[in-house]
């Protein structure tokens, strides 16, 4: 093992909270955001001992299986008519009670307006957000970091726009 | 923050800090958005279990190597007899096997992180207790119109000559996970009742339950676990206008309720069945546990029916609403018996009632679905995993269905 690679278990804890946020911000349900991240952490202790941290970071590795997950999932499921079904029944206000047993998430109306942006624009958001750099987005999304960053700001103000719309029509 | 330049529009600097407050939001709902409590500890077990065995031994003689390191003093026949104690601890944990008060399979020491895995024990036994009856008033009864029987007609639990027929299904996993609850108190209730926006307790609770709670246009009262049946902590929500229920069809307006009261199930795939007759509906909410990473099981009550959170209507407004209390779960893995020992149980199994049909009817059992049912012990629920079998036959011109539970956990693992 490299020297200077952290122990699975420590890159488990630590990430996996986030990986699981930055897919259930792609996904209509926990159910989907448990089976993708879980399908990420078994590729990742699979493919761990070929983990070259000089060249890349945890997170960014991390983070690209995750997004090729996602991605695979909506090949798999057929992304849009499965996540226009996702939106038009699951109620908004899904504050389960029993969801302190279950999914802890908060912002929820926030997210399905995440889960409804253009591919690229939700991906921007999603990175950003999960506290990658421009410059690991980019990387991870084939641009350069500039592109990444207007990507971003241009994803910001369609969410914004979204959000805004819906806050109208509720009054 | 950085000062806007002076010749910037005001509606520039308006939807800078709009972007800047959504960006503070994005920022909190990536941060506070995590999975269920469980989930951590869930998927570490799963990729334990999935660890090569070359890769355990190569985990201990890794930390058997350091030993050598850190201590070259230790003669060589200490060495041997550890290197025996420490391959046989190690071949027994990663093989499921419990040994006392083992917490978890981690076999690399030190390493492993802090998950805090669940010991539950001998687990209880659960079986199928055809003729009870929850006495405590239901969604049903508070309708006296409804029907005398909406589901589960012409089961038979009686003794039978069994068959197995069917196909064997897919091997079921080597483990699988139990969900534990402990009996609730008030630390449960009265965030619950208060999330539904009730504010007052009633003097007297109906008999059985442990208090009733009224809010604007509703009662909801809770009851704790009934042993006998068994039956986990549920709630009977009585509305008195339906308020937030519309919609065109039982289903929709039965899931806007829920919304309205914050009671929509966040079970995985709670699909929302309905029953009707005539001005009269039931949605149900079926419960279901991930037996694993892809696997659900939807669970079963004491006679062998799906259930979860049922909401009955008439003339499409919402009556009553009743399902299990939201509890906190922590869950571990018990070992699993095989699908061969599993049919081989359910031929042997004795039946769950007495009463006969006579002659004792041959029965094909022939379809075979993996359920969580309820066992209850010492004040704590367990869901375990078990293989409800079931086949049809004639009698006096009816179809009776017969069932049988066969639960999965290794027996040696459960009480008798």
């Amino acid at each position: 093992m490299a020297a200077d690679r952290p122990l699975f278990e420590d890159v488990y804890r630590d990430y996996l909270g986030r990986i699981y946020a930055y897919v259930r911000a792609q996904v209509g349900t926990s159910a989907d955001a448990e089976d993708i991240t879980a399908q990420v952490f078994m590729n990742a202790y699979q493919a761990y001992d070929r983990f070259e941290p000089r060249n890349v970071t945890p997170a960014a590795w991390l983070f690209r299986i995750a997004r090729n997950a996602t991605l695979d999932h909506f090949r798999a499921s057929g992304r849009r008519d499965r996540l226009q079904r996702t939106i038009e029944h699951q109620p908004e206000a899904e504050h389960d009670p029993a969801s302190m047993a279950e999914e802890r998430i908060q912002y929820r109306t926030l997210l399905i307006h995440v889960a409804r942006l253009p591919e690229r624009q939700r991906d921007a958001i999603s990175l950003r957000h999960s506290g990658l750099s421009f410059e690991e987005v980019g990387h991870l999304m084939s641009c350069s970091e500039d592109a990444a960053k207007m990507l971003y700001h241009r994803a910001l103000k369609a969410l914004r726009d979204a959000v805004a719309a819906q806050e109208q029509a509720v009054e | 923050m950085r000062s806007p330049p002076r010749n910037k529009p005001l509606s520039d600097d308006k939807e800078d800090l709009e972007l800047q407050a959504l960006q503070r939001e994005l920022d909190d709902a990536f941060a506070t958005t995590r999975p269920r409590r469980a989930y951590e500890d869930e998927l570490w077990l799963r990729m334990q279990a999935r660890r090569p065995l070359w890769t355990r031994v190569r985990d201990m003689f890794g930390s058997l190597g350091s030993l050598f390191r850190e201590a070259p003093a230790i003669p060589l026949g200490a060495v041997a007899v550890l290197l025996v104690v420490v391959i046989g601890a190690s071949v027994l944990i990663n093989s499921g096997l419990r040994l006392g008060t083992t917490h978890n399979s981690y076999s690399q020491g030190a390493a492993a992180p802090d998950l805090a895995l669940s010991e539950f024990g001998k687990l209880p036994t659960p079986a199928l207790h055809p003729g009870l009856v929850d006495r405590a008033p239901s969604a049903l009864a508070a309708t006296p119109e409804a029907p005398a029987v909406w589901s589960g007609a012409n089961l038979y639990f009686g003794p039978a000559n069994l068959r197995w027929t069917g196909q064997l299904p897919v091997e079921p996993p080597s483990q699988a996970l139990v969900y534990q609850y402990s009996e609730p108190g008030p630390s449960v209730f009265d965030p619950f009742v208060a999330s539904l926006g009730a504010t007052s307790k009633q003097a007297a609770a109906q008999p059985g339950f442990l208090g009733t709670y009224s809010g604007q246009g509703f009662t909801v009262s809770l009851r704790g676990t009934v042993p006998e049946l068994p039956r986990e902590p549920y709630f009977v929500l009585t509305s008195a206008n339906g308020a937030g229920a519309t919609g065109n069809d039982p289903q929709t307006i039965a899931m806007n309720f829920l919304s309205f009261y914050g009671l929509f199930p966040n079970w995985p795939a709670a699909g929302g069945g309905t029953q009707q007759s005539g001005q009269q509906a039931r949605v149900l909410f079926t419960r279901s546990f991930r037996l694993t990473a892809g696997q659900l099981a939807e669970v079963v009550d004491w006679n062998g029916e799906h259930y979860g959170i049922e909401v009955d209507l008439i003339s499409s407004q919402v009556r009553t609403v009743s399902g299990p209390l939201p509890l906190s779960l922590v869950s571990t893995s018990y070992r699993l018996i095989s699908n061969v020992d599993a049919v081989r149980m359910a031929l042997a199994s004795p039946p769950a009632s007495s009463q006969a049909i006579q002659p004792v009817p041959t029965v094909d059992l022939n379809t075979v679905e993996e359920v969580y049912v309820l066992a209850v012990a010492h004040g704590q629920g367990f869901y375990e995993p078990a293989y409800l079998f079931s086949g049809t036959f004639q009698y006096n011109g009816q179809t009776y269905t017969k069932r049988v539970l066969v639960p999965l956990v290794d027996p040696s693992l459960r009480s008798p």
